[in-house]
């Protein structure tokens, strides 16, 4: 070979080794370039001027202020609260977007060109938004939240980790001054009923009030959203400080915590001490082995959002109406309707034993509520544990809904997993019930698709021809509508 | 210009011109007898020579400098032959003898132009090996063997090259001007008279680009006799390609005419689900008028129409099961169908003039004209769940909180694969139960959820070209020229298939929840407001880029014993403007009509020197500056919705030099070139869609520095007289970003913008295929007409390339600093380099030898190619960020990179019969 072919491939071994990794870290956020000539203060000095309810600004003018309250535990929504630098007042102000801490963590300065934005005096409380909005109630006027594409050139953020104030005051000291600021509050604690329950109820999603009081007898409102992450938190029990938000709704005062960490009643030293829960009963306390709310399986679909959830302590009680033993349903599943007349699919965690007509109770320990194949399942992948559910009693019948195909089509939800009667329906696309890959269709002038698993006892039965009655129980392929019969004798 | 040819001139006559000469003897291959009045041409990198052989075959080159240059005899009914020198200023060197055959015994070793594979990824950039003709090893080797590896030579973009045929520019001038290689793919039998100028060089036919500069000549006078017919199979993106070809060489009548035809298809190709089908034809007629003058009119004809894959996260590979799943394609009536199209159908017509004033001067001119469509077509879909089955829902670990959930998700595509397809019942059946009104219009039916819809750009293109070539003396030659041209593309969306609805409207769902304060902003056309759209309708956007470019360019050369020097200027004009023809609804007083004009003035030089050590050692060194004029859409940047155009734009700045070392022995050859880059003030374009406000945009990345440098070495050695040769080449490089730029959000939906933000991209390294590449190649030439190769080839230092969104401060807010969540947002993740082996073989057969009955001579050739014969399939060669980041845990995972691999093993045959 030749020297220098050698001489080439040595030094490419050389040369070609050691590269370390790169980040470039950023910089901490720097205020905008931007000089405030105005106020929280003034502008809520100048709106009242103004003598109007609803109001557009027209001061081209610069708010320098610090966030001190906004989303991130789920109890503001599509708001954050700003207070002046020296918080001489505080306002919340309608975004329309979620998750706003990301953009406007707590102690971070923002600069707010308020030059077209509106504020109106809603349920006695001024809050700012975006523009007066005529559209959603024709003829009326309404505050309309900063529209998503306007929020950056509004609202033009700043440093972070800025000081943020809070007003120590007394309950007794609340009154229009102190609207939209942050306060806290010393030695005060819960009224003794409300620590039996949780700050909201998460399971509805439903806001609610708890009293809190302090050592002289005043009281105000906490109000905390269904939808805060410590919605289902017991109520503190303690004595101790609390901060919050002040915000009014018509005539009442209420406080709005920030997240959970705003709530410090660690002294069980109580004011007014409460009989029988002594010193704090622990939150969590296990949850099997419980009690179990009844619910109707309606109430249960409704508590299904879009997304999988657990939920816990609730039981349904309702009659089988599939059918195991011609096998086409899967082995794990049922379906059960109640007198509510929804149904649903319960998946357990092995073959089941229920038959058709089976009146069934199943207590929910922390199951998933979730669809599958977008059809809504109570027990997940995982399925229910056979020992919460028990067989009441036997022989039940559920009486099918004499629906058209139509009516199933465009109201499917109401429908799903529930027994319905088709009249003058016409099997097609198959000879047998298996058709291709189980999937035949049903006709009474609009169409469905009719689905049999391949575990079926009767998919290779000839399809019945000519128009039938037929009972099925409604279902879904993801967005696909489909039905299926339980046995042959559904088809008349 | 003026001064630098009166500079030239006067230092050309200081010098007494050398003495020596080259002579040689032209002789046939089978007779071997001498050939007396064949034409001989001398070509050195920057001017030609021509001369006659005598009586007694023989020719005489005088008067030159040192200098590498190519003999070559291209005579009509032979094969062309040609000899490179290496000539020392002064010497007298006799030349071996030229040995040129009748059209027959197959020496046709030319390889196959590689295939122009289609791009397979969304942004389209990802054009294969480019067209193999540079003489120099490094480049030759590393656009055929490297290319398929994603590797670009020196890091560059794609519009850092040229590429001209018949003196027209195939270039896309409105959108980054990269060259349009679907426009003359197939046409590959007429396109083999082609010289490539890699780097920074002396150009004889334009100033240049950064890396190659083409210029293909396929002017029937050119085309070499005769009648070719191939067949080629093959397990790649087009399965058989069919092409004859017929040149009938200079006629009597001194018209020459040549024509091709070509079909290219697939049912499916390497990847599931991308068919193609490809019809490329040619024509070209050309007139001697004279020695001094000849015509020739050329139309290229290309209709590429081809399904297409994309970057796919690696999940739904893995839920595939392989590499090469492709999302795009779902069965519909037991035939698979894909929802990502491409089609190129742009004819281009050229009409090139070749003047030879005297024996000094040389003038070329050139007209062409391109029209035609080009288009994607792909799923569009209103107030309806994304169709896509990678859509980032549909993947489990978007329920990576809850297992339960995961595990259903998961199980239900285990179980079901039909999930990971476009689901095309549904869609159907989506739009057949969807009865609506249509507001104000009072039309009732079914308003389609999903639609097939083609982004068309509708091109009309014109050219003129001119090139003057003069010299001077025999130390100093002169070249230069002027182009002009024009391109107004109307670029809109139109509706292809309904998919069972009635009919669209032609409103913006995003524009709705973007701007609730302004209720127009829904109408993509305010001047029909609810447009009803049905199939062909245009709808979204529609509008008109104008762009015209003017530019000027000279440049000198000056030959000299021992040295060698040359610079070169180019001044270019553009200019912009956009014309609406729909009324944006969200920037109702500025998206309708004509938009103002913008103009670029930028300037060019170059200059390089080379030093001849002796005839066989070179030193040379070129330093450039290339000043371009922001793109079209980096100054039109919501061109889809407005007239609003970017006024701070400005013209990027490339700063380049390089230093290079040749060794051109009798067995061996090296090229050794180390290149430094700067590009300032480089601007981005990204478009996607943002959820965080709804609506799609574009973002600018703006004031972009990159660095780039690197060595491109080779080495070719011939093993004495075994008929072995033995390449290896190199290039060890490092590209990388070198300050932070600064980005901008530009709405479609509303007329906003935000605020600039600083991108902390410095230090991170492009992503511009392997900085590291290599390939050992070992070829062996049989005389018995066969010659086979293998070659192995690395590829390493791969980055992924890296989201603007993630590396700024809002990324990493309330992230602690140093954390791994920290260092895994603003880091880059390199890829996985990798070996691949290549084959090839080549086997020619006179036909006459089997069939003696034959008149005439004919041939058939058998080639074959077998790449990466390893079967490696998990080697990306692209990969990136998404441009979506997760702001609301700042979870870098929640949206990983994507990538697209390098095809497995495959191969090619090819038949070529000869005539």
């Amino acid at each position: 070979m030749n020297k220098f072919f050698i001489t080439f491939l040595t030094s490419l071994f050389f040369l070609s080794g050691c590269m370390k990794e790169t980040i470039d870290p950023p910089a901490n956020p720097k205020d905008p370039n931007i000089t405030s000539n105005y106020t929280i203060y003034d502008l809520k000095q100048d709106f009242k001027a103004s003598g109007q309810t609803i109001w557009t600004i027209n001061q081209d003018k610069v708010i320098e202020a610090i966030v001190s309250a906004n989303d991130v535990g789920g109890n503001f929504y599509e708001e954050i609260v700003i207070q002046d630098k020296d918080n001489k007042a505080a306002i919340g102000v309608l975004i329309n977007r979620s998750n706003l801490y990301n953009d406007f963590p707590v102690g971070r300065k923002v600069f707010l060109k308020v030059k077209g934005m509106a504020m109106a005096i809603q349920n006695n409380l001024v809050v700012l938004g975006g523009y007066i909005d005529t559209t959603t109630v024709p003829g009326a006027k309404s505050l309309g939240q900063l529209p998503p594409t306007a929020i950056d050139k509004t609202i033009l953020k700043g440093s972070i980790n800025n000081e943020v104030r809070v007003d120590e005051i007394t309950m007794s000291q609340l009154s229009e001054t102190y609207h939209y600021k942050l306060i806290r509050f010393k030695d005060v604690e819960f009224k003794c009923e409300d620590t039996k329950f949780a700050y909201a109820d998460a399971v509805n999603l439903r806001d609610a009030n708890r009293t809190l009081l302090d050592k002289n007898g005043n009281d105000v409102l906490v109000r905390t959203s269904g939808y805060s992450n410590f919605a289902a938190a017991k109520v503190a029990s303690g004595k101790g400080t609390l901060t919050g938000v002040f915000t009014v709704y018509r005539n009442d005062f209420q406080i709005k915590l920030r997240d959970i960490n705003d709530v410090s009643l660690n002294d069980s030293n109580r004011t007014t001490p409460c009989a029988g829960s002594g010193g704090g009963g622990g939150t969590g306390g296990g949850g099997t082995g419980g009690t179990f709310t009844p619910k109707t399986i309606a109430e249960i679909r409704a508590m299904f959002t879009g997304s999988p959830k657990q939920i816990n302590a609730f039981s349904i009680e309702g009659i089988v109406i599939s059918d195991k033993t011609n096998a086409n349903v899967n082995s794990r599943n049922i379906v059960v309707q109640d007198a509510s007349g929804r149904g649903i699919v319960v998946r357990f965690g092995a073959n089941n034993t229920f038959n058709l007509g089976d009146k069934v109770k199943v207590n929910i320990t922390n199951d998933s509520l979730s669809t599958f194949n977008g059809v809504l399942q109570l027990g997940g992948s995982a399925g229910i544990l056979a020992t919460d559910a028990s067989l009441v009693s036997s022989g039940n019948t559920i009486t099918p809904t004499t629906v058209t195909i139509a009516t199933i089509n465009s109201n499917i939800d109401l429908y799903e997993s529930t027994l319905v009667k088709i009249v003058n329906a016409t099997f097609g696309g198959g000879s047998t019930y298996n058709g291709t890959s189980g999937k035949t269709s049903l006709s009474d002038g609009a169409n469905i698709d009719h689905y049999t698993l391949s575990s079926a006892l009767f998919k290779g039965d000839a399809l019945p021809t000519g128009p039938k009655t037929v009972t099925a129980i409604v279902s879904k392929f993801n967005s696909t509508r489909q039905l299926s019969i339980r046995n042959t004798s559904d088809v008349q | 210009m003026k001064f630098i040819c009166i500079i030239i001139a006067l230092f050309s006559g200081l010098y007494a011109q050398s003495q020596g000469r080259i002579e040689g003897k032209v002789i046939e291959a089978e007779t071997k007898t001498v050939v007396n009045r064949v034409q001989v041409k001398l070509v050195a990198p920057t001017f030609e020579k021509f001369t006659t052989t005598t009586e007694n075959g023989d020719y005489v080159f005088e008067n030159l400098n040192t200098g590498i240059f190519t003999i070559v005899v291209s005579e009509p009914g032979y094969f062309e032959a040609s000899i490179d020198i290496d000539y020392v200023g002064g010497e007298i060197k006799t030349v071996e003898d030229i040995v040129i055959e009748k059209q027959q015994q197959g020496k046709d070793m030319n390889n196959e132009i590689p295939a122009m594979e289609q791009s397979e990824d969304d942004a389209g950039n990802s054009v294969a090996s480019l067209l193999n003709s540079s003489r120099d090893i490094f480049v030759s080797n590393s656009m055929f063997g490297l290319g398929q590896g994603g590797f670009r030579n020196r890091g560059l973009r794609f519009q850092d090259q040229t590429l001209f045929i018949n003196g027209v520019p195939l270039e896309n001038i409105v959108q980054g001007n990269s060259i349009t290689f679907n426009d003359f793919s197939g046409l590959n039998d007429v396109l083999r008279s082609r010289n490539n100028y890699y780097g920074i060089k002396a150009i004889p036919f334009t100033f240049g680009e950064q890396t190659n500069n083409i210029d293909i000549d396929a002017e029937a006078i050119n085309q070499r006799k005769g009648l070719r017919v191939s067949q080629w199979f093959s397990n790649r993106n087009f399965t058989t390609r069919t092409t004859a070809t017929f040149s009938t060489g200079l006629l009597k009548n001194n018209f020459a005419f040549s024509g091709t035809l070509n079909f290219r298809g697939a049912k499916e190709g390497y990847i599931p689900g991308t068919a193609m089908q490809a019809i490329s034809g040619y024509f070209s007629v050309s007139k001697l008028w004279s020695q001094k003058f000849n015509s020739t009119l050329s139309a290229f004809y290309v209709d590429n129409k081809r399904a297409v894959a994309g970057n796919v996260i690696q999940e739904f590979r893995d839920l595939a099961g392989t590499n090469f799943y492709n999302p795009h394609w779902g069965y519909q009536n037991g035939e698979k169908r894909s929802s990502n199209i491409r089609r190129d159908n742009v004819p281009l017509l050229t009409l090139s003039g070749e003047y030879k004033l005297n024996n000094s001067t040389q003038i070329n001119g050139s007209l062409g004209v391109q029209f035609g469509k080009r288009y994607q077509e792909r799923l569009d879909w209103y107030n309806s769940y994304n169709p896509s089955p990678t859509y980032y829902r549909n993947a489990p670990s978007f329920y990576h909180e809850d297992p339960i959930a995961f595990n259903a998700v998961y199980t239900a595509i285990k179980t079901n694969p039909d999930l990971l397809q476009v689901d095309w019942a549904r869609l159907y059946e989506a739009n057949r139960s969807n009865r609506e009104t249509v507001p104000t219009k009072g039309v009732t039916g079914n308003w389609a959820r999903y639609i097939m819809n083609k982004e068309v750009s509708d091109v009309k293109n014109a050219t003129a070209n001119l090139t003057v070539k003069h010299q001077l003396n025999n130390m100093v030659n002169l070249s230069g020229g002027a182009m002009f041209q024009i391109n107004s593309t109307e670029y809109y969306r139109e509706l292809s298939d309904l998919l069972g609805a009635d009919f669209f409207v032609n409103v913006n769902q995003f524009a709705q929840r973007a701007n609730p304060d302004k209720p127009e902003a829904i109408h993509n056309d305010l001047n029909n407001p609810y447009g009803i759209v049905k199939v062909g309708d245009k709808y979204g956007y529609n509008y008109k880029a104008n762009v015209m470019n003017t530019t000027v360019w000279g440049q000198s050369v000056v030959t000299l014993n021992k040295i060698d020097f040359y610079a070169a200027l180019r001044l270019e004009y553009t200019g912009y403007s956009r014309e609406g023809l729909f009324k944006n609804g969200a920037y109702a007083s500025n998206s309708f009509g004509k938009s103002d004009g913008i103009n670029f003035l930028n300037i060019d030089g170059k200059a390089g020197l080379t030093y001849k050590l002796n005839g066989k050692n070179y030193f040379s060194f070129g330093a450039a500056r290339w000043s371009y004029a922001p793109q079209y859409e980096q100054v039109f940047v919501i061109a889809r919705a407005a007239n609003v155009m970017d006024k701070t734009a400005s013209s990027m700045n490339i700063n380049s030099g390089e230093l290079s070392y040749f060794h051109r022995g009798a067995r061996t050859k090296v090229n050794l070139t180390g290149f430094y880059t700067l590009s300032q003030n480089e601007t981005e374009v990204r478009r996607f869609f943002t959820e965080l406000t709804n609506s799609f945009g574009t973002l600018l990345i703006k004031n972009m520095d990159k660095r780039y440098m690197g060595i491109e070495a080779a080495v070719e050695t011939k093993i004495l007289n075994t008929g072995f040769t033995a390449t290896a080449i190199a290039n060890i490089g490092d590209y990388i970003y070198s300050n932070r730029p600064v980005s901008e959000f530009y709405y479609d939906n509303s007329d906003q913008k935000t605020p600039s933000e600083t991108v902390y991209f410095q230090g991170l390294h492009l992503a511009t295929g392997p900085q590291i590449a290599g390939m050992l190649k070992l070829n062996y030439n049989s005389k018995q007409f066969w010659s086979a190769s293998i070659s192995v080839n690395y590829f390493d230092k791969i980055y992924v390339d890296p989201s603007p969104q993630r590396r700024t401060t809002e990324a990493v807010i309330g992230v602690p600093v140093g954390s791994d969540q920290y260092n895994k947002i603003l880091s880059q993740e390199r890829t996985p380099g990798a070996f691949t082996v290549d084959a090839y073989f080549r086997k020619s057969f006179m036909l006459n030898k089997f069939i003696k009955s034959l008149k005439k001579r004919m041939y058939f050739d058998v080639s074959a190619n077998f790449s990466n014969l390893l079967d490696k399939k998990d080697y990306a060669i692209n990969a990136r960020e998404q441009l979506r980041f997760d702001f609301r845990d700042r979870d870098p995972d929640k949206f990983p990179n994507t990538f697209s691999y390098m095809m497995g093993r495959s191969f090619y045959v090819n038949f070529i019969y000869r005539l």
